[in-house]
């Protein structure tokens, strides 16, 4: 048989389940614009029910759990993608400054100074024995010079910039590994309890996310929860409680990398080992940043090297054999550079002819002012083919190179548009499944209210019975 | 499928982020007039523009060079008819003077002392200067190339510029073609300008060879001045101006007609000579003249060609901004009305 106080009871604690859900719904329309939350649902079961004679009667509701509503396979995905977005992001900052340093469309650049170079001997050619012509092709000559050590300069600069990207990327990756690993302290001691750790594994979750924009990483969930991060292939981040640290070294060149340039390198936490990991690092920002530092712009320093190095080389080679105004051979018109590497950093033009550019050679003949057949050939030098083992023009070669590097930044321009496109989509899809909507959380605001306010009318209720019983006397 | 809010306001949020971002675009393409703004927006146009403005530069200064040319070939050319006038005019004399119906010793002693002033003349034209250059030294522009007695002291050197991608043109006729005839057979074969004349100028990879090939030349300035100087004297093939004036005049002081008819047909050589050689530059001239309309025309087809490639289409930009400027309107709007109600606003 039914008892009475059963039925208060079971009116409480329904209202307590209300309260409960109410709670969890004011929770989720707090959070609905927290970055990386995701909704929160009551999970209610019925109460045990009871046998009385041949009944089973119901005992009214229990709170089971709370719990997220969220798709793990989805979150992975969301990482990865993100990944090669961090990539796209973090080339395409420092190739659109790379590119503002070969835009010639409305500054000048190297392949201006360069035909001014190649005219002015022209110009020298028309009137050798002039001293203003000489001057001319003296200025030009620098210009150029100057060209190149702007190219060269601003390449380094950029470098340089973008290790400075790269040390605060790094602080930010021991700031957020510091953090996961707290998290997963405290997640392991409240579900050891049985509870669910909700809240804190959203962090956790999105803690990994960024990471995983900032670089390789790889993670796997563990026993208590606690999830074991990975660095590149051997940078054991995060484990358990423990984490180690990421730093950022300047150290000599070796192969791939400038005098000077940023190491990544690997402390482990107690032991203190060290090892570098600059080259395990390939996806995220990090890993776009190192690519163009150390692939991109690197090659662009070896071809503006190899450029200057030849014209340099070709030139002094014809300038040497001919004669200068005073009757004087053997000169070089740039200084002699030693080797390839820097050359566009060391190409100068030679101080005696910067401070008399009489000393220019133009004739292939001893006293012949009017001779101007050397500086006609030091002229042709433009539409020689001294590049690509002959194949290729100073012009040739300089042009192609933009337009290699001009292909290879819009291509990252549009992949950086797709993976955006790709990790916008899997986030909408994300937000249907975990984020909060807040029509939804009213209907079951009004929802859960209508609830209390019956589960408290059925305690009114259980109350009148209890007068009317106790009034049975007085009847 | 479900919404939540989140998803209304980030599809908001990056509907407007696009549309900005391509009316950003466009308003740069208006405010420069040009599609291509930085070398990613079209790689293979960045190259092209490249290539077409060094080509510009190229043209000018090949027009530049051409203009140079034109008037030391016009400069030259007004010297050898002047000195095909002189020759003429001692040719008239040497007529008269050579029967002796008309004349007499004594005419002949005075028709002498003005071929004498003739040949002052003549030495004149061969010293003359444009600028401060000797035209007809070769290249020893910076010393007069003929002494008072018609000896050359310059040489063979021929000047050449470039007029388009490796052609070139010589600037200069050296004196001792014009006066000493030097490789005159040789210089009355019609010049084949184009391609034919490509001076031999020294390159990197032949540049030693050179050198070994002509050891005096690069070497002793002393040396070469003798041997230039024998050379030219030497090496003539065609007429002495100045040994025939002189041999006139001797002939004229010693009254000697049949020396006299000797000389007229050697002036009748020197003249012809010096006609060939005004031809040739006359035609270098012409040519040069050919050159520079056709490089004329190519500058213009060079900047229509690179205005194609990298400069905005006006119309288009415009409509384009429009267009542009429209769905913005239209996803603000919506954006406006659809971002606003939720169900509280209906709940009472």
């Amino acid at each position: 048989m039914a008892r009475i106080s059963s039925l208060m009871h079971l009116g409480q604690q329904s209202m307590a389940n209300s309260q409960t859900a109410l709670q969890t719904t004011s929770h989720n329309i707090a959070n609905a614009n927290t970055e990386g939350y995701t909704r929160q649902r009551v999970d209610m079961t019925t109460a045990e029910p009871v046998t009385l004679g041949n009944h089973r009667l119901g005992q009214g509701v229990k709170t089971a759990d709370v719990t997220r509503v969220t798709n793990s396979y989805l979150n992975k995905q969301i990482q990865e993608e993100t990944n090669k977005l961090g990539a796209a992001n973090g080339k395409q900052s420092s190739l659109m400054r790379v590119e503002q340093i070969f835009n010639e469309s409305i500054n000048k650049g190297l392949n201006h100074f360069m035909a001014n170079f190649f005219n002015s001997f022209q110009e020298m050619a028309n009137n050798p024995e002039s001293q203003a012509t000489r001057a001319l092709v003296k200025e030009n000559s620098k210009i150029l010079a100057d060209d190149f050590h702007r190219i060269k300069g601003q390449l380094n600069s950029i470098q340089k910039d973008i290790d400075v990207q790269l040390h605060a990327h790094v602080s930010e990756i021991n700031g957020m590994a510091s953090e996961i690993a707290s998290l997963n302290d405290k997640i392991h001691q409240v579900e050891v309890m049985g509870a669910k750790a909700n809240d804190e594994r959203d962090r956790r979750d999105l803690l990994v996310k960024k990471m995983g924009e900032l670089v390789n990483i790889r993670y796997t969930e563990g026993d208590g929860g606690k999830v074991i991060i990975t660095v590149g292939n051997t940078g054991v981040l995060v484990s358990g409680a423990d984490h180690s640290e990421l730093f950022t070294e300047g150290t000599p060149a070796r192969e791939g990398k400038r005098e000077g340039n940023f190491e990544i390198m690997y402390k482990h936490g107690d032991r203190g080992i060290v090892h570098q990991l600059t080259d395990e690092l390939k996806g995220g920002t990090i890993g776009g940043l190192l690519e163009v530092r150390d692939k991109t712009i690197n090659e662009l320093h070896g071809n503006m090297d190899h450029m200057a190095y030849t014209i340099h080389e070709a030139v002094n080679t014809i300038h040497e054999a001919g004669f200068d105004r005073y009757n004087q051979t053997g000169r070089s018109f740039f200084n002699p550079v030693e080797e390839e590497f820097d050359a566009a950093a060391n190409i100068q033009v030679n101080e005696e002819i910067l401070s008399d550019p009489g000393k220019i050679s133009g004739a292939l003949k001893a006293n012949s002012p009017g001779d101007n057949r050397v500086a006609n050939a030091i002229a042709g030098l433009q539409a020689r083919p001294l590049f690509k083992d002959g194949t290729a023009s100073v012009d040739d070669y300089f042009n192609g190179l933009v337009g290699e590097f001009a292909v290879l930044t819009s291509k990252n321009n549009m992949l950086q548009e797709h993976q955006k496109n790709i990790v916008s989509q899997l986030n909408a899809v994300r937000e249907s499944v975990s984020g909060v909507s807040l029509d939804e959380e009213v209907t079951d605001m009004v929802k859960f209210q209508k609830a209390f306010d019956a589960s408290a009318r059925l305690v009114k209720t259980a109350d009148e019975m209890f007068d009317t019983v106790l009034n049975l006397k007085r009847l | 499928m479900r919404v939540s809010n989140n998803m209304n306001y980030n599809q908001v949020k990056s509907s407007i982020e696009r549309n900005r971002s391509e009316t950003l675009d466009l308003q740069n393409q208006a405010a420069t007039m040009k599609r291509i703004n930085k070398p990613s927006d079209d790689p293979v146009g960045t190259s092209r523009t490249l290539g077409l403005r060094t080509d510009k530069l190229s043209a000018e200064q090949h027009l530049k060079n051409m203009e140079m040319a034109r008037t030391y070939l016009n400069f030259t050319e007004a010297a050898l008819g002047d000195l095909s006038e002189q020759l003429v005019r001692a040719k008239e004399l040497a007529i008269s003077q050579s029967s002796s119906a008309s004349s007499s010793a004594s005419t002949r002693m005075a028709t002498s002392s003005e071929i004498d002033e003739m040949f002052k003349d003549v030495v004149g034209i061969s010293n003359r200067r444009f600028g401060e250059r000797y035209i007809f030294g070769g290249y020893k522009t910076t010393t007069s190339p003929f002494d008072n007695t018609g000896n050359y002291h310059g040489d063979d050197g021929s000047m050449k510029v470039e007029v388009d991608q490796g052609v070139f043109t010589a600037m200069n006729m050296p004196g001792s073609r014009v006066f000493h005839g030097k490789d005159f057979s040789l210089a009355s074969v019609p010049e084949n300008r184009r391609g034919a004349n490509t001076p031999n100028y020294p390159t990197a990879p032949s540049m030693e060879h050179d050198q070994e090939q002509q050891p005096v030349e690069v070497r002793g300035p002393a040396s070469i001045k003798n041997e230039k100087a024998e050379e030219s004297t030497q090496g003539a093939t065609g007429e002495n101006v100045f040994g025939v004036l002189q041999a006139l005049s001797a002939g004229l002081r010693s009254n000697d007609t049949v020396a006299i008819q000797e000389t007229l047909e050697r002036l009748d050589s020197a003249l012809e000579q010096v006609v060939t050689l005004r031809s040739q530059v006359g035609s270098r001239l012409s040519s040069l003249n050919n050159t520079a309309e056709g490089l004329g025309k190519q500058k213009v087809d060079n900047s229509a060609l690179l205005s194609s490639i990298e400069d905005a289409d006006a119309f288009e930009v415009f409509t384009d901004i429009t267009k542009n400027e429209n769905t913005l309107k239209a996803t603000l709007q919506t954006s406006g009305k659809l971002i606003q109600p939720s169900l509280l606003d209906f709940l009472r």
